[in-house]
């Protein structure tokens, strides 16, 4: 729930942001109207901007420059982000476009008629008939100027020509004479090198008089004369007359009379009205391209500037108005990705506000449905883990498969049990486990086979021949049943039963044994005694037909109790209950001296001896293992007994399964062979096609082989004669001294 | 007296004013660029100087010297339609220094405005600092009497006659003075750029 709180805290801060980013631009725009203001006063040449119209103008174009670039960072940020196909950017763009369209279209069209009217209307300013009225008003001003200009001439010359007689020494007094009675402002006598000789002023505040321009000086030094209105200073128009003063002495220097005569007051007001009036329009309509220039150019940095404002505001607003769109879109994206935390922030009660607060509410009844169901994985997860430990607990191997006979799951015990890893062959057929370990194949038939005969639920024993020697294994098979998509599949659940069977075998035949012994064997001894008592007793006093049939009769008796005595105790001596001694023994030695005895007799067979070069060691009974030997050898000898050119061969080789080596023994024969009816039970008790012998021999050498954890088996050979085929596990001291004949062997060899 | 030889341009010091000028000039460019700006080919004006020497009396040192300056066809055509052109001089006693920077001892600024006379069909030339005016019938005798000084005060007794001098002499049209569209084209037009380069010699004590 706080999380919940912090994304829509954040939410609504990057909002609060944005619209925080607003308020600077808009102090900006505010700044840039007022300067633009300024720049569009100044453009009018006013006192107050015209002097800073170059720092205005600079200000205006940083501006545009720093709104140029902000648009064009907008531009590319928006591009980027359309690139990377970031949530609202498409939407951003379209509305910009929109926007900028919008607002290009009248601000150009009112641009262009703008501009239209500026020049029309500087162009109104100026008209042939004012430019003429102005220009014929300063003519009429020259005009009636002339005619007082001309008389001043003449006054002045007539002063000049009065000058031009009189002695320096009085021309000062002269000179102020000729003032007052001429009118003149300003009477001054230059020298020819331009100093000033004498001089009248009216204004006595003035003490140097007026000094002409070098120019007019020239012009007097030719002896010529000038008249002219010249503004001087600040007092208005004066008219100015130079007038050379000749001299009648010959040697005199030539003078020029300056006479300053003042315009009136009223006549010099319109003359300098109508003056200024014609330099205003002249100028004026001199800076007409100029002007406007300077408008269409102010004009046109108030136009960019409004676009470029036009734009970040359509950004601006197209940002904002997406916001909200980018944000569901986002919100979306992240419950597609499975984030059902993230809220939105309900800025308003509109139609996005409603879509927000809907928005919110499913992401709230999604969260709470996936923690539910998260709940109920956990549970689900929880059993599944009991149950993983209930069956990794449990002293039976379990295998489940599928209805493809595809491994689903397998227990500890059930690798123990096999003595392979079997959680490799997960997810992979059940006839690959046969494929790799070979000695699995009989396990793997009796499951595929029940799986053909479609039992629902079954049980065998299984025999096994592994590295570890035979094991009995007792597999139970149950199909499931098929749940949705799932066909039945099947749990196999199976036992080393090795050494319990071995230990009830043990059992039933001792109990076997017990009986026979008290049930039989003790009855036998009171028929032979009461039989000897009568052959002792009547043997004598009969006559000789009858005494020959009693004797008969009572040898046999006798006979035949020996018989079962003999039987009886040949069976306790199998159903009894081994004491072997395992030591280590080389079984080729063994082999060899059994050997040795059959050849010293005078047999008809010959004896064939097929040992492996390398000693084969065997943790072994000596004397159980030389009973077997003797068992099998006179189980040959008797089956090749009728052929003339009988032969018995003893073989042994050091074999490997499963990576477990093992000492073969092989007694061949070329006899008749065994039958096939016979081969199925050969090792059972009392299975015999010998009319002589206990029934027992090959019963107790397979009870040895087992005792010494060993299989038996007995088949045909190449020559049609029995083979019987008995493996021990080798010693493991003689493992590492010992080379090993490494030898794949097959289903069959294995103990089938 | 001022010998030729002894002239040499210097780098313009860098001013405010010229440097606002040289902005607003490239940012105008740049505009130039966007906008149609009425221009044609124009004669190029003169302003350089002409003659100039500096002599010292008990009151300190004087300057008199005389620039010869010929306007730009639109400059001419400007202050022939009463557009009012302002000069401005600059004159300054630098310190030299072999280690440093040179200073700038003294600095006078004088500013002298031209402009026509309809009525009077003259031109005036307004001395600004000293308030002083002069009517000229012609253009030439109006621009000598712009760029000419006489009897000009550089300094009174504040300089150490132990040390080294240089006066710097630089007159220009100012086109800050000039009417704002008129400005506008003088800002971007090589016409209208009227400035005559640095001019340095020794100040002989």
């Amino acid at each position: 729930m706080g999380h919940d709180k912090q994304v829509v805290f954040m939410a609504a801060g990057s909002l609060k942001r944005s619209s925080f980013g607003a308020l600077p631009m808009l102090v900006l725009f505010i700044l840039l109207l007022v300067s633009l203001y300024f720049l569009s006063d100044a453009t009018d040449n006013s006192e107050h901007f015209g002097q800073m119209y170059s720092v205005l103008l600079i200000i205006n174009a940083a501006s545009l420059v720093l709104l140029g670039a902000l648009v064009v960072a907008n531009i590319f940020t928006l591009i980027r982000q359309q690139r990377n196909n970031v949530a609202g950017a498409r939407m951003t763009s379209r509305l910009v476009i929109m926007f900028v369209v919008l607002s290009i279209v009248p601000v150009s069209v009112v641009y262009y008629f703008s501009l239209q009217f500026l020049h029309r209307g500087i162009d109104s300013w100026f008209d042939v008939r004012i430019e003429k009225g102005l220009v014929d008003a300063l003519d009429l001003s020259r005009a009636s100027l002339d005619v007082k200009l001309h008389d001043v001439l003449n006054v002045t010359i007539r002063m000049a020509e009065e000058l031009s007689s009189e002695p320096v020494a009085t021309l000062s007094l002269t000179l102020y004479d000729h003032r007052v009675r001429s009118g003149a402002a300003e009477l001054t006598l230059i020298g020819g090198d331009g100093r000033i000789v004498a001089s009248s002023l009216s204004d006595l505040t003035d003490i140097i008089p007026n000094q002409p321009p070098s120019e007019m000086l020239v012009l007097m030094r030719n002896r010529q004369h000038y008249i002219g209105l010249d503004p001087v200073g600040e007092s208005g128009l004066y008219v100015r007359a130079l007038v050379p003063v000749l001299s009648s002495r010959s040697d005199s220097e030539v003078y020029t009379l300056q006479a300053l005569y003042e315009v009136s007051e009223r006549f010099s007001e319109l003359a300098e009205g109508v003056q200024s009036a014609y330099t205003r329009y002249k100028e004026l309509s001199y800076l007409r391209t100029p002007l406007k220039f300077s408008y269409t150019l102010t004009l046109s940095i108030v136009l960019v500037l409004s676009l470029l404002a036009a734009i970040w505001a359509a950004f601006h607003s197209a940002r904002r108005l997406v916001a909200p769109v980018r944000d569901m879109a986002e919100a979306t994206h992240a419950v597609a990705e499975g984030d059902y935390s993230k809220r939105l922030a309900v800025a308003s009660d509109d139609e996005l506000g409603f879509l927000a607060r809907s928005f919110n509410d499913m992401t709230r009844r999604l969260a709470r449905s996936r923690e539910e169901a998260f709940r109920g994985r956990q549970q689900i997860e929880g059993q599944r883990a009991y149950l993983e430990a209930v069956l990794a607990n449990l002293s039976s191997g379990v295998i489940s498969m599928g209805a493809d006979t595809v491994l689903r799951a397998v227990n500890r015990s059930a690798q123990q049990n096999l003595d392979i890893d079997v959680k490799r062959y997960l997810g992979r057929q059940l006839a690959e486990l046969a494929a790799d370990h070979v000695f699995l194949q009989p396990f793997v038939d009796v499951v595929l086979r029940h799986r053909e005969l479609a039992d629902d639920s079954w049980q065998e024993e299984v025999s096994l021949f592994g590295k570890h020697g035979r094991q009995a294994l007792m597999c139970r098979g149950t199909v499931l049943e098929a749940t949705g998509k799932r066909g039945g599949g099947m749990v196999l659940v199976f036992d080393d039963v090795t050494t319990l069977i071995q230990a009830q075998r043990d059992a039933a035949w001792g109990e076997v044994a017990r009986r026979l012994a008290h049930e039989i064997k003790n009855p036998l001894t009171p028929i032979q005694l009461s039989a000897e008592r009568l052959r002792r007793r009547y043997l004598q006093s009969m006559d000789a037909e009858d005494a020959e049939v009693l004797d008969r009769a009572t040898r046999t008796i006798v006979n035949q109790v020996d018989a079962m005595k003999e039987m009886v105790n040949a069976f306790s001596e199998y159903a009894r209950v081994p004491q072997i001694s395992l030591k280590l023994m080389d079984i080729n030695q063994l082999i060899r001296e059994v050997l040795d005895l059959y050849r010293s007799s005078d047999l008809n067979t010959t004896i064939r001896e097929q040992l492996a070069d390398a000693p084969l060691n065997v943790e072994g009974d000596n004397v159980r293992l030389r009973q077997l030997l003797h068992n099998l050898l006179k189980n040959a000898l008797e089956a090749v007994r009728e052929k003339t050119d009988s032969c018995v061969t003893v073989s042994t080789r050091l074999v490997t399964t499963e990576g477990a080596p093992q000492v073969e023994l092989c007694v061949d024969d070329n006899g008749p062979g065994i039958e096939q009816n016979v081969l199925e039970n050969i090792f059972e008790p009392y299975v015999s096609t010998k009319t002589k012998g206990s029934g027992l021999g090959m019963a107790i050498v397979k009870k040895i082989v087992e005792e010494h954890g060993g299989t038996i088996t007995a088949g045909s050979n190449a020559a049609g004669g029995a083979q019987i085929r008995i493996r021990i596990m080798q010693a493991a001291a003689s493992l590492e001294s010992e080379p090993l004949l490494h030898q794949q062997t097959s289903a069959h060899d294995a103990g089938l | 007296m001022f010998n030729q030889d002894c002239l040499i341009g210097q780098q313009p010091a860098v001013t405010l004013t010229g440097c606002l000028r040289r902005r607003t000039a490239q940012l105008l460019l740049l505009l130039a660029c966007c906008f149609p700006v009425p221009s044609s080919a124009e004669d190029p004006g003169i302003f350089q100087l002409e003659d100039a020497h500096t002599w010292r009396t008990e009151a300190g040192d004087f300057l008199n010297a005389q620039f010869d300056i010929l306007l730009s066809s639109g400059a001419e055509e400007a202050v022939k339609n009463g557009v009012p052109l302002m000069f401005e001089f600059q004159v300054q006693v630098v310190k030299k220094n072999v280690w440093l920077w040179d200073k700038v001892e003294i600095e006078r600024v004088r500013y002298r405005q031209l402009k026509y006379h309809a009525l009077s069909e003259s031109y005036q030339v307004k001395n600004i600092s000293a308030a002083s005016q002069g009517n000229y019938r012609r253009l030439d005798d109006a621009l000598r009497a712009v760029g000419n000084f006489q009897n000009l005060l550089l300094s009174g007794e504040m300089l150490d006659s132990e040390l080294n001098y240089e006066i710097r002499l630089r007159g220009s049209l100012d086109i800050e003075a000039l009417p704002t569209p008129v400005r506008l084209i003088a800002y971007v037009s090589s016409a209208w750029d009227m400035t005559s380069k640095w001019y340095s010699w020794p100040l002989v004590r």
